[in-house]
């Protein structure tokens, strides 16, 4: 009777308090993985109006493109040819091409926006504010180019030249200067305009394209790339 | 003769419940860790967002001119801010906003920082490098400035 007690007592020390361990360690275990997965559910739901997982820390940043898809939840942006996805919320503010709030109905295929908010960890857009802006009204159509000036002719008040450029010397370039014109040194100091704009004279410009025509183009800005002329001491 | 016979009984009983135990404790440990992984597997892990990749394409378009901030498609809120890049070494550096032109040159480590002014509203903004030797390199970021808080 002794020995099946002695057993009895064994079995009680080397299994029970085992399975005890086990399940209540796999049991605590188990309740954290929801408790911590519902918290954090929690977080990412409160946080953000969509569904989509949002990263806030990140910086904010604006796209432009032309809408090709739209939807209530939604919209697809063409960005040079590489789409991108915009989601929408109720705290988005729509703004009209003519600066005026707008709604989202009034947003259509084909027209160019610029979309400001943040970038969600999928990679799409947690949208804040949607302006209707035209192409034509953010295209940067200057130019820079290096070249050397080999035909200088007086056109009424302001001086037209034409610019060989290094990169492509079988192109040239008519340029138009005006009162508005900059002549500087590549330190920014200031230049006359009849020291720069000379035949030979490498420079670099900064032109536009005429508006009037496409074959003239506008100078904003004459940079020479070389030393001013120091003046000469008479002997 | 009986007593020997509980002895071995109850010897091996210790044993084969020891073992076992013993096997039980080492399976249960070697599992704990698996446990743990799956706790800390994150549902929620910061994948790297695809404006990152952008940017680097963006700013590594060409290898001779390199922008580091801002980085392409930064939303401002302060109309000044400078354009910081790589560059070969003493280049010259020319930006154009929309408006308005800036000057600037890489130092001797090609390194260059220019201040400029931005527009209002998004920014197409070009920056050019030319070296010694007058040959030119392009590249452009988009910036927005605005004041609108979002």
């Amino acid at each position: 009777m002794f020995f099946i007690i002695n057993f009895l007592l064994v079995l009680n020390l080397f299994q029970q308090p085992a399975l005890a361990i086990n399940s209540t360690a796999s049991a605590s275990v188990d309740e954290k993985v929801e408790s911590l997965t519902d918290r954090l559910k929690q977080i990412v739901k409160g946080d953000t109006p969509t569904p989509s997982p949002v990263s806030k820390t990140n910086t904010p940043k604006s796209f432009f493109g032309s809408i090709i898809q739209i939807s209530d939840t939604q919209i697809t942006l063409n960005i040079q040819n590489q789409s991108k996805t915009l989601k929408l919320n109720e705290k988005i503010t729509y703004i009209d091409a003519k600066r005026q709030k707008s709604k989202l109905s009034n947003f259509k295929v084909g027209q160019t926006i610029l979309a400001m908010g943040y970038i969600n960890d999928d990679g799409s857009i947690d949208c804040r504010r949607i302006i209707a802006t035209e192409s034509k009204s953010v295209e940067n159509n200057t130019q820079v180019i290096t070249g050397k000036i080999v035909d200088v002719s007086q056109s009424q008040t302001s001086p037209i030249f034409v610019l060989i450029p290094f990169q492509n010397k079988n192109g040239q370039y008519q340029i138009k200067t005006d009162a508005k014109t900059e002549t500087v040194d590549i330190s920014q100091k200031k230049l006359k305009s009849t020291d720069v704009i000379v035949n030979s004279k490498k420079v670099i410009v900064i032109i536009k394209p005429e508006t009037q025509s496409s074959q003239t183009f506008y100078a904003s800005k004459i940079i020479s790339l070389e030393s001013a002329p120091t003046p000469t001491s008479k002997p | 003769m009986f007593k020997e016979l509980i002895l071995a009984i109850i010897i091996g009983a210790i044993l084969g419940l020891g073992i076992t135990g013993g096997y039980m404790t080492m399976q249960h440990k070697s599992e704990t860790p698996k446990e743990k992984t799956v706790i800390t597997e994150p549902t929620l892990i910061p994948t790297i967002p695809d404006s990152n990749s952008n940017t680097k394409e963006t700013t590594k378009s060409s290898e001779e001119i390199t922008i580091t901030s801002p980085e392409p498609d930064s939303l401002l809120s302060s109309e000044k801010t400078s354009i910081i890049g790589i560059s070969p070494k003493n280049n010259n550096i020319i930006i154009v906003t929309p408006t308005n032109s800036f000057i600037g040159k890489s130092d001797d480590k090609g390194n260059f920082q220019i201040p400029i002014t931005l527009d209002s509203g998004l920014n197409l903004i070009k920056i050019t490098s030319i070296d010694q030797e007058n040959n030119q390199k392009d590249v452009s970021i988009n910036i927005t400035y605005s004041t609108a808080k979002i």
